[in-house]
């Protein structure tokens, strides 16, 4: 079954490089079927996914390179399959939203079905050497993505993204070899089964590996500047997978490999951590306050958000991490939608500084009504899912970091002021000369936003299932990490 | 006997609960999917959804007056911990915010068909009152802080949605920016006792809090309180975070009415009567000295505004003011009950006020009361009801002002007099403001220009504001007069209440009023300076810092919005300058790295070892394309060195 759900995209990649340059409504079908398909098994895998039980499902497991005990492992649990379906509804509306791209599209969405396959690949593999292998195949597509459909500094953007992660990734790679060494195995149950046998030296070693390459991922204050950047050039599509997935790599590596690995240095971290999240989410949120372009201030908006993720790991009790997972698919559906929103925007009036809207609120309704939705959302107004996300880090960071939570509340504050302050300046006010003729969303830009605002509504209204999903395996890592 | 701050635990199960916030959610769904559709019908489905909730709601009445609770709850994060579900409960004190919120709103509601007739965004309007009713019924029926809090910020999130409803004008859309934030910065106060009561077990149920004072030592008791009213003050507009309230009168007058006057920003008040248990005498003091502090500076302003709605406004934060200190009086049965005997006079009064004032301005498009005048010849059903308001608040025998302050005032006596005659004062003060407005507007010389063509609002605003103004009248003496043995303070639970009329109190309260009036009639109204005139330059700067607001605003904005904008700037330069550009440069020190490398080879290696140059200078070469800075490249060696590496090792 996860095989299958690799092969999707891949097969879609296979046959885009099949048709003909110029079978372009041909190719956009294809890749809009494969990650449709993608979608359709990720769907049938949460059905089939017994949330009952704790551990790992649809495991396969083949030997792959035997001399090196490395395995062809996936699996899935509690923690994955958010991951899987949030990766596959996102390929599936950023695909959507890929049909404003004019040119080279053969390249483009064969690239683009390759970075889903890496993505999926990443929260599946269960074998050390096979994720390093997925998580760099993740950065080539993305990295020509931006290069070459992206607009402004677009090589430096590319460049910076690709060296900077590569950088982490080294960082990660000796982690990995270290564990090797020692253990002589990459699979990922045995390792953690054996970390207790982990002196805390080198479980610490093994954690700062581990944490460089997560950290320029997720991203970690001051490892974050290439994460603008990166948006602010990547075309639409580019930028919905980059906030929405790809920062979820870093993220979801803490929860798979450095916590269950490297147990007692993740305690022994627990407080860097958690001022770590706390700058990122203080920090964050005052740096987008002064933005005046759209998208480099939602860039910086998923710093401060991807901060809970962090405070709540930090705490490593069942609200803190059951809110850091559950902003991870929050963030994702919410960060996905705005970019798409700006998206929308920028493809009528080619400009993304915030000054030059204004008033559009009257000349563009339905767009209007989703900006506002998506902006609340993102400032965590209860009954979206980021108030429950953010909420059940903050309660679980509070019993156990008490002043780095207080003085991230103070986030919050700042985050309604810069979400009001797009609302401000994009929607409300005299309407701008310049947009008199702007026309509404297309039905193809409601298809792929809809879905989105619906599930953040849901999310929010009753998150109870997706809790359900998550909590047995969460609960697992904590006894395992704590000892308790 | 119920108690007046806690729910019991043993409740009827009452699953119609969920009618009261769900029928004016269900008119929002259908508002914002059919409302253009619907046209002008959008604004009876509203209305019809709030006459049901309001149905509904005073369909619990035998209940309640029974002494019974209800409840009905429901799981929400469950899956991590129990403590987690979500429920509605109604008690005394919920009963009394359900049947003011409802049967106002569906009052207002009716009221707003004829005032926004001619608006283009009309059925939207409707669709957003409805879910603030919706959000504001569930604040008020949640059973437990999580959902309260929920409510808490919806109704944050619809003051937003109506202050800036004519989001064109710059001023409104800033208006609404500044309420969203300001009351935020009180939230999170509130969000902080609750991630600290999260920590108690049981301390998020509000039916567990009267039990909490053997568990908590005071002082987290007294922080615990005292962030929750943070919160608190945001709501409901006390110093120092009351700067909010007079700039959301951008917003339709119906809006200021329902939401700015009658409910939302009565939630703090609701909100402190039911955490009372956990204030101490500490925290109590605070609240008192806030509400105080808000009810004197807030009268003084409003003596001074010429904007009609603003001066209401000023009003409703001094009358807020006024709810706050009787609840910092203290007295843990009485207090609550008498703040919200007061909230609900108030509710009545001042909707009436303001739906008068939007009357006014609809008939004459005009809100600056220089301009206004004579206009009780136009429009006399409005200056009648108007009069009867102002009447009320100002607390004359037997309106309905008069029980509900009284009350206040003579708890005030016992506890301290000092209090007593600060209170009078502030009762003078009120009927100054007040009976200044009138005067203003309806009496004397019609104003030059628009009293030819004011003319009487319809029969549909005209209907609701006669009702209220009946409310007005005789809600007092109904609710609270010794007369019909106090049944509304009997319901929140006070059972000891010495009957009978306080002689002194009631002639000490009508002559503050009288005095207030008189004033308003020589100096707000003839305009005659009655300072004898040596005091006269203290008097006049006096009322300069009153008629400027005390320089409140632009101490904000020169100590707490520049700075904090400032400090954005700076981080985000910073951000650019310095940890982009140390980014930077390290990429540059390894590409300076490589090139001295390369010299290095070119010059020493290439010299000094000439035999064994050809090799050294193919492996440069080599080294040299590998960090051509081009990615595929770095790539291919990185997929290369996998294939070859898992190839060579299969064997």
């Amino acid at each position: 079954m996860l095989s299958l759900l690799l092969a999707c995209p891949l097969a879609g990649m296979l046959l885009v490089l099949a048709s003909p340059r110029t079978a372009v409504r041909a190719i956009r079908a294809i890749a809009v079927s494969a990650t449709g398909a993608a979608f359709v098994v990720s769907l049938k895998l949460l059905f089939a996914f017994r949330a009952a039980e704790p551990g790992l499902q649809f495991v396969e497991r083949v030997p792959w390179i035997q001399p090196l005990n490395v395995f062809y492992f996936l699996g899935v649990d509690g923690i994955s399959l958010p991951m899987v379906l949030l990766t596959t509804l996102l390929s599936f509306l950023a695909c959507l939203a890929s049909f404003s791209i004019s040119e080279r599209h053969k390249e483009y969405f064969a690239l683009y079905l390759l970075l889903e396959a890496g993505m999926l690949g990443t929260f599946l593999a269960l074998d050390l050497f096979l994720f390093y292998v997925v998580w760099e195949i993740v950065l080539v597509p993305m990295y020509f993505l931006i290069g070459i459909w992206g607009g402004g500094r677009r090589e430096y953007s590319a460049f910076k993204f690709f060296v900077y992660t590569l950088a982490g990734s080294l960082a990660m790679l000796l982690a990995i070899l270290a564990l090797y060494a020692r253990a002589r195995t990459f699979d990922m149950v045995e390792l953690s089964q054996m970390s207790r046998t982990f002196e805390l030296g080198f479980q610490q070693l093994l954690f700062l590996g581990f944490f460089l390459g997560f950290a320029v991922k997720v991203p970690i204050f001051p490892f974050h500047t290439w994460l603008p950047d990166a948006h602010v050039d990547a075309p639409t599509p580019a930028s919905v997978l980059l906030a929405g997935v790809l920062l979820k790599m870093g993220g979801y590596g803490f929860f798979r490999i450095a916590y269950p690995i490297a147990p007692d240095a993740a305690q022994w971290f627990g407080w860097g951590m958690a001022v770590l999240g706390m700058v990122n989410i203080v920090y964050g949120a005052f740096v987008a306050m002064a933005q005046t372009d759209f998208k480099r201030l939602v860039a910086y908006s998923s710093v401060s958000h991807m901060g809970f993720v962090l405070l709540g790991l930090a705490s490593l009790t069942p609200a803190g991490l059951n809110g850091a997972m559950f902003q991870m698919v929050s963030h994702g559906l919410i960060t996905g939608g705005m970019f798409l929103l700006v998206g929308v925007l920028y493809d009528r009036t080619h400009t993304r500084d915030l000054a030059a809207f204004g008033g559009l609120g009257a000349r563009v309704p339905v767009y209007a009504g989703f900006l506002t939705f998506f902006s609340l959302a993102s400032l965590g107004l209860p009954g979206l899912s980021g108030f429950v996300a953010e909420f059940l880090s903050l309660v679980g960071g509070f019993g156990v970091w008490r002043w780095q939570t207080v003085v991230s509340v103070t986030g919050i504050i700042v985050a309604a002021a810069y979400m009001l302050k797009v609302v401000r300046q994009v929607l409300l006010g005299p309407l701008n000369e310049r947009w008199k003729a702007l026309a509404d969303m297309s039905p193809r830009e409601l298809a792929s936003l809809a879905p989105l605002l619906i599930l953040v509504l849901a999310l929010g209204v009753y998150p109870l299932w997706l809790l359900a999903i998550q909590d047995g395996a969460l609960t697992r890592l904590i006894i395992h990490v704590t000892g308790r | 006997m119920t108690h007046p701050a806690g729910l019991a635990s043993t409740a009827l199960v009452a699953p119609q609960l969920l009618l009261i916030p769900g029928l004016p959610l269900a008119a929002f769904t259908i508002l914002i999917f059919a409302g253009r559709r619907l046209g002008r019908m959008s604004a009876w489905v509203a209305v019809a959804a709030l006459a049901g909730a309001a149905g509904v709601s005073w369909g619990l009445s035998p209940t309640i007056w029974a002494g019974q609770q209800l409840a009905f709850s429901w799981p929400w994060l469950t899956a991590i911990d129990p403590r987690w579900a979500l429920g509605f409960a109604v008690d005394g004190l919920s009963w009394v915010m359900l049947a003011v919120v409802t049967s106002i709103g569906t009052l207002i509601a009716t009221y707003s068909i004829g005032y926004m007739r001619a608006d283009p965004r009309f059925s939207r309007f409707f669709a957003y009152l409805s879910l603030f009713c919706a959000s504001m019924l569930t604040l008020v029926l949640a059973d437990n802080f999580v959902l309260l809090y929920a409510g808490w910020e919806l109704v944050g999130l619809c003051s937003y949605l109506l202050i800036s409803f004519w989001f064109e004008k710059p001023s409104a859309a800033e208006a609404g920016r500044k309420a969203f934030i300001t009351t935020r910065i009180g939230d999170t106060g509130l969000l902080l006792a609750i991630l600290l009561l999260s920590l108690v077990p049981g301390g998020l149920q509000f039916s567990r809090l009267s039990g909490l004072h053997h568990i908590l030592p005071g002082a987290d008791r007294t922080l615990i309180s005292l962030l929750i009213f943070l919160g608190a003050a945001g709501k409901s507009a006390q110093v120092p975070l009351h700067v909010w309230l007079p700039d959301a009168m951008e917003g339709p007058a119906p809006v200021s009415a329902l939401i700015h006057a009658a409910t939302m920003v009565a939630a703090g008040i609701y909100l402190v009567a039911r955490t009372l248990p956990l204030f101490t005498p500490q925290s109590l003091h605070v609240v008192l000295t806030v509400g105080l502090l808000t009810h004197l500076l807030a009268g003084t302003i409003a003596l001074t505004q010429t904007d009609v709605k603003r001066v209401l406004a000023y009003s409703t934060i001094s009358q807020l003011g006024l709810m706050t200190s009787a609840l910092g009086l203290g007295s843990l049965r009485g207090a609550s009950a008498l703040a919200m005997f007061h909230l609900v006079t108030h509710a009545c009064f001042k909707a009436l006020l303001f739906l008068a004032a939007g009357s006014v301005i609809h008939a004459t498009h005009e809100q600056d009361l220089s301009r206004l005048g004579g206009l009780r010849r136009a429009m006399p059903w409005t200056a009648a009801l108007f009069l009867l308001a102002s009447l009320a608040m100002s607390g004359v025998f037997p309106l309905s002002g008069f029980w509900s302050k009284d009350a206040i005032l003579l708890e005030a006596w016992h506890v301290h007099e000092a209090l007593f005659w600060l209170l009078l004062g502030g009762a003078a003060i009120t009927a100054a403001y007040i009976f200044r407005l009138y005067l203003r507007c309806f009496e004397g010389p019609a104003a030059a220009h628009d009293a030819s063509h004011a003319h009487e609002s319809p029969f549909i605003m005209v209907a609701p504001m006669a009702v209220l103004g009946v409310a007005a009248a005789v809600i007092g003496w109904l609710a609270g007069s010794p007369g019909t043995h106090h049944p509304l303070l009997h319901v929140l639970g006070v059972t000891e209440r010495h009957e009978g009329l306080d002689i002194p109190v009631l002639v000490l309260s009508t002559l503050a009023a009288c005095s207030g009036i008189g004033l308003a009639w020589v100096a707000g109204f003839h305009r005659r300076n009655v300072l004898p005139a040596p005091l006269r330059p203290l008097g006049h700067r006096l009322y300069a810092l009153a008629a400027n607001k005390y320089y409140v605003d632009e101490f904000y904005a020169r100590w707490i919005v520049q700075p904090f904008l400032a400090a954005a700037e700076r981080l985000a330069v910073f951000d650019q300058r310095v940890i982009d550009a140390t980014v930077d440069g390290v990429g540059r020190l390894g590409t300076t790295i490589g090139e001295l490398k390369e010299r290095f080879d070119r010059l020493v290696v290439d010299r000094l070892v000439n035999a064994a140059a050809e090799t050294a200078r193919g492996l440069g070469m080599f080294l040299r394309r590998l960090q051509t800075g081009i990615v595929h490249q770095y790539l291919l060696v990185v997929v290369v060195a996998v294939v070859v590496l898992s190839l060579a090792l299969r064997r």
